[in-house]
């Protein structure tokens, strides 16, 4: 039965359910609601993350033991929200601009925000599918959010037919998983001896696998993620590239642990330099910016399997070490795409994202090349930034756990990666800007909310790369 | 009294007549239709096991996947009707501007 | 014993079945003209391709319809068992039709259910 008392345990998601249902009636009422939609939803996210401090050093089980509350998915729940409040932020100038400023743009995310705190929190697998369908549709939904854009409308379609036809794999590894251990309760599931000796589950787990590798764009089943980034609206693209993944990451990871399935260790450090490969070296002929940032987002899936693959407590760290640091370059520099976009002219297609139109920025707009630099250098791995830490961490726990080649190619796969993140950068500052984009560039609005949104990515990057222990201290600290 | 065995062959036939649908179909509302086989393919299965083990779990899990697959349904629609505004075609071969 | 029953249930079937069919198509007189091959629209002369565009309002109701439609699956279990479940189940099923009857108030307000 359930205790009423439990709900003060889940304070950051009944706080976004509520959140999110209030703005939509808000913005059917109201008839120019939507910049107190904007601070609502700031003020709801920001509420959340401090909210979910409150469950740090609870090991609880609750609501029936649908619900499981650890330090380890207290801190990818905050992660997730950081990611999804500098989103949030930095969405405002660049939804006006795009002429699709709606408040249900903002409840979607909410939505979808809480399905993946939903599928972190999960002690079952009947949650975990509610929290990744509840996030998949509203992340199909704001795909194809800018809905007079056939691009937009391409990515919305291919993005929903691609991941329900994986959904229905999930499931199908769901209802083998269950019809073998006889329970979906993840902790009766870690419990139960010699499942992986009976190969039906074998086959069902690796399904339910399978759709989380695909929602995380590892190797074999990334080929969805260029096509939806590119199309998708741009601020959202970084969403889905960082919370979308973390999401999927942190529910994953930690069955990855509990189960302990070492035999798996080969198929993940393959799948780990398959997926770097492919990232890193597709990104290096691609002309248009957000493909290129969604293929160095197929990069980072890779470096994120080889912690997977070292599966240690050095690679829980490294994970979230590197997840966070991640959220705020990959954020950013998607971020910092979308400030520099076209405004919408009827012309149904995303302009100014190409890569030449990144040459001269320096002189035209030194701030915001400045900050890309910062994040492009972060991305590449680049000491002092928070990227190059990450990437340490990862590969250190690859060398823990005795996968010394894997660390070692991914090295050697990452430094192809710096060699097109430079390009951009010698682009940036070295190079003149072409006349074409000269002459319509001053009149573009200044986007004060996405700066205002880069800002906060570019101080998580720097202090968190001066200072790589301090996201650790604070959680201690916290909960001390 | 029906062995599962029979139950769990059914829907492992449907749900590959599904996966074979979405892979060689090329509209997508067929697509679609497709998609939708798989999952009530996964409910048999849910259910036979649920049956089987004497245990209501399974048949609590068909609730949802049902719900779900309609909330599904209905963003897909909405998402088939938006791309055929734009483009007057559903033929997922003519939907191919986003590629490399 | 039920197997053999079973067996010859089907022979039994499929021969009705196919044989009627088989001597209607035999023994009925047949007549090919252009009128009989026309597509049937209450006896007048058909206008047009059958491919026409519904109004844009079918899709939003018939969307509205799937979602509504499907609420019942959590209504009627509740339903079954209301008695033992107790005071909280019920304050669980308000919770769920307060959010159902939001869903129908923003659809309501974006005037989804107009008919123009």
């Amino acid at each position: 039965m359930i205790q009423l008392h439990e709900i003060y345990e889940v304070i950051p998601l009944v706080l976004i359910a509520f959140a999110a249902c209030a703005i939509l009636v808000i913005e059917a009422f109201s008839k120019k609601g939507s910049s107190a939609v904007y601070g609502f939803s700031i003020i709801t996210v920001t509420g959340a993350i401090a909210a979910s401090f409150l469950s740090l050093n609870k090991e609880l089980i609750i609501f029936n033991q649908f619900l499981r509350i650890s330090n380890a998915s207290v801190m990818f729940s905050v992660i997730i929200l950081a990611g999804i409040l500098i989103t949030i932020i930095a969405s405002k100038n660049y939804i006006e601009k795009e002429n699709i400023n709606f408040g249900e743009y903002y409840s979607l995310i909410l939505f979808s925000v809480l399905g993946m705190m939903l599928m972190v929190f999960a002690n079952d697998l009947l949650i975990i599918f509610i929290g990744l369908e509840l996030m998949s549709v509203c992340f199909y939904v704001l795909a194809g959010f800018l809905r007079l854009r056939q691009k937009s409308n391409e990515s919305a379609l291919k993005y929903f037919l691609l991941g329900a036809f994986i959904t229905g794999f999930i499931l199908y590894g769901i209802a083998l998983i269950y019809g073998i251990s006889g329970t979906t309760n993840l902790a009766e599931l870690y419990n139960q001896k010699k499942l992986f000796t009976n190969y039906v589950f074998i086959i069902g787990f690796a399904l339910f696998l399978i759709g989380f590798l695909f929602k995380i764009g590892v190797f074999p089943f990334h080929m969805w993620i260029p096509d939806v980034y590119d199309g998708a609206p741009t601020t959202l693209s970084g969403m889905f590239s960082t919370a979308g993944k973390i999401a999927a990451v942190g529910t994953i990871l930690p069955i990855i642990l509990a189960l302990n399935i070492t035999n798996f260790k080969l198929i993940f450090s393959v799948a780990a330099v398959a997926t770097m490969m492919y990232g890193n070296v597709i990104a290096l002929a691609q002309s248009n910016m957000k493909r290129l940032l969604a293929y160095s987002s197929i990069a980072s899936a890779g470096y994120i399997f080889v912690g997977v693959a070292a599966m240690n407590e050095f690679a829980l760290k490294g994970i979230a070490y590197y997840l966070i640091a991640y959220t705020f370059m990959q954020l950013g520099a998607f971020i910092i795409v979308s400030i520099l976009e076209k405004k919408d002219d009827g012309s149904r297609d995303y302009k100014n994202v190409d890569i030449d139109f990144y040459k001269g920025l320096g002189k035209r707009n030194p701030l915001m090349a400045t900050f890309m630099t910062i994040f492009l250098f972060s991305l590449a791995g680049i000491p002092p930034f928070a990227g190059f830490w990450g990437k340490y961490y990862l590969f250190y726990a690859a060398i823990q756990a005795n996968l010394i080649w894997l660390s070692v190619i991914g090295i050697l796969l990452s430094l192809i990666g710096v060699y097109y993140y430079l390009k951009i950068t010698v682009y940036m500052w070295f190079h003149e800007s072409t006349d074409l984009v000269t002459a319509g560039y001053e009149k573009e609005p200044v986007s004060r909310s996405g700066i205002f949104a880069t800002s906060l990515a570019v101080v998580g990057t720097v202090v968190l790369g001066l200072d790589p222990n301090m996201f650790f201290r604070i959680f201690k600290m916290i909960a001390e | 009294m029906i062995e599962i065995n029979y139950y769990l062959l059914v829907s492992a036939v449907l749900f590959s007549i599904g996966v074979i649908g979405v892979l060689v179909r090329r509209n997508a509302i067929i697509i679609f239709m497709c998609i939708e086989l798989m999952l009530n393919s996964i409910n048999l299965t849910l259910v036979a096991f649920s049956s089987f083990l004497g245990n209501i779990n399974g048949q609590i899990f068909v609730f949802i996947v049902m719900t779900v697959a309609a909330a599904e349904a209905a963003i897909g629609l909405a998402i088939i009707i938006s791309m055929f505004r734009n483009k007057e075609s559903l033929n997922i071969d003519e939907i191919n501007i986003l590629k490399w | 014993m039920t197997n053999e029953l079973l067996i010859l249930f089907f022979i039994v079937g499929i021969v009705m079945v196919a044989g009627g069919m088989i001597i209607s198509h035999i023994i009925a007189p047949t007549s090919v003209n252009a009128v009989k091959e026309e597509t049937y629209e209450c006896g007048i002369p058909t206008k047009g391709t059958s491919k026409i565009q519904f109004k844009v309002g079918y899709y939003l109701f018939a969307i509205l319809f799937l979602i509504f439609d499907v609420e019942t699956i959590f209504m009627v279990p509740w339903a079954v068992v209301m008695r033992e479940l107790g005071l909280i189940a019920f304050i669980e099923i308000l919770i769920f039709l307060f959010i159902v009857i939001l869903g129908l108030l923003y659809a309501y307000k974006k005037k989804a259910l107009v008919w123009e």
